[in-house]
């Protein structure tokens, strides 16, 4: 049996992932508690958190000193960071995947029991785990805000692919929740 | 003042056409009756529409046809009967009924329109028009059918807005066959 890899992603209304420069801050004003507390539901499923480098770097700068509630789920629950370079990764439990994405996402998904492998970005990372077809579930998060540019996660597919709709959901500062499946022969 | 909104169905990545400028992907797998309902009441109000150039020449060689009035009898009667206004620099003369050639700044004639007595207004399609007037404070309400399918490359509405009003999200609805409709309004 292998466990399922869940994409979360906060995305603006025009699709993007972050602005250019990967600032994030779009997804603020529309973060209610609502929204919040799903989140964090959603989180706290996970059996381990997996990200690119500069997120892993970014996270750990900031979840270990926090005490907003997303900090207890990210600073528990074990983490798997991919990366060929990081050298050191003080922010655990965490271990270091390097080498081919394709090979470590098996090894992950074999492993541990059926909580799901949840990947958090950034953008570059979630562009390949998409281009790659390696996501099992989308969670995307749309803010009502248009960016005009950004950084696209699904810009690396070599062509249109079809998704099944599975849970809808609006919060009530204007984010829209997708929980999309896609469809495999 | 007249009212303005836009309806596009768009890719979950946020886009109203693919990269070659087809639309065929936002009607696969949509059979749907409930879907279809919707559609028809939502193309049947007594609004006007608004195109830019790409769209409208795609519109025209659509809804005046035969095809069309057997196909989709009510919304070709609809399409055709609607006052139309259609943004371009190069048309000579719009052909297709009621259609009104505009060839100023988008933006300006938009403003100048909305304060004329008439029907509330739709953009359809037309993506730069979309950008423009978004741009410009002019869009009350933006209607997004996003269609499950993710396309990858296409061309974006939004493209190059640089005002980011947060929208309030007024209305939302899902269907059976994967499209959620999302109604946005200017706060």
């Amino acid at each position: 049996m292998t466990r399922k890899l869940v994409l979360k992603q906060h995305m603006s209304l025009d699709g993007y992932a972050g602005r250019l420069d990967g600032d994030v801050g779009f997804v603020f004003d529309s973060l209610d508690d609502a929204l919040t507390y799903w989140i964090v539901q959603d989180i706290w499923k996970a059996g381990v958190h997996i990200m690119g480098r500069k997120t892993y770097e970014d996270m750990a700068a900031w979840w270990p000193k926090s005490d907003e509630p997303f900090a207890a789920p990210m600073n528990t629950i074990p983490k798997a960071v991919f990366s060929d370079t990081l050298e050191e990764a003080p922010w655990g439990p965490v271990q270091v995947i390097r080498g081919d994405l394709g090979a470590g996402i098996a090894h992950l998904k074999s492993q541990g029991d059926a909580r799901p492998v949840v990947a958090h970005g950034g953008a570059r990372f979630a562009r390949a785990l998409a281009a790659a077809d390696l996501v099992d579930e989308y969670h995307l998060i749309t803010h009502p805000v248009a960016l005009g540019r950004g950084l696209a996660i699904f810009s690396g597919l070599p062509a249109a692919r079809r998704l099944s709709l599975v849970e809808n959901r609006a919060f009530p500062k204007g984010a829209v929740l997708n929980i999309y499946r896609p469809v495999r022969p | 003042m007249r009212r303005l909104g836009v309806f596009n169905n768009v890719s979950l990545d946020g886009y109203y056409t693919d990269a070659g400028n087809g639309l065929g992907w936002a009607h696969e797998g949509a059979g749907d009756d409930e879907h279809m309902e919707f559609v028809k009441d939502n193309a049947q109000g007594r609004n006007a529409l608004v195109f830019g150039r790409v769209t409208y020449d795609m519109m025209e060689a659509w809804w005046p046809t035969p095809m069309a009035a057997q196909a989709m009898p009510e919304v070709a009667k609809g399409m055709n009967d609607a006052p139309k206004y259609v943004f371009s620099r190069t048309l000579e003369k719009a052909g297709w009924s009621n259609t009104t050639l505009l060839n100023g700044d988008p933006a300006a004639e938009i403003a100048r329109i909305k304060r004329t007595p008439g029907p509330d207004m739709t953009v359809l399609g037309s993506g730069s028009i979309v950008a423009q007037l978004v741009e410009a404070g002019l869009v009350d309400e933006v209607q997004l059918m996003v269609c499950p399918v993710v396309l990858g490359s296409g061309k974006s509405q939004f493209a190059g807005v640089t005002s980011k009003p947060l929208w309030t999200l007024s209305r939302s609805r899902t269907f059976r066959n994967g499209r959620v409709f999302l109604a946005y309004t200017r706060p």
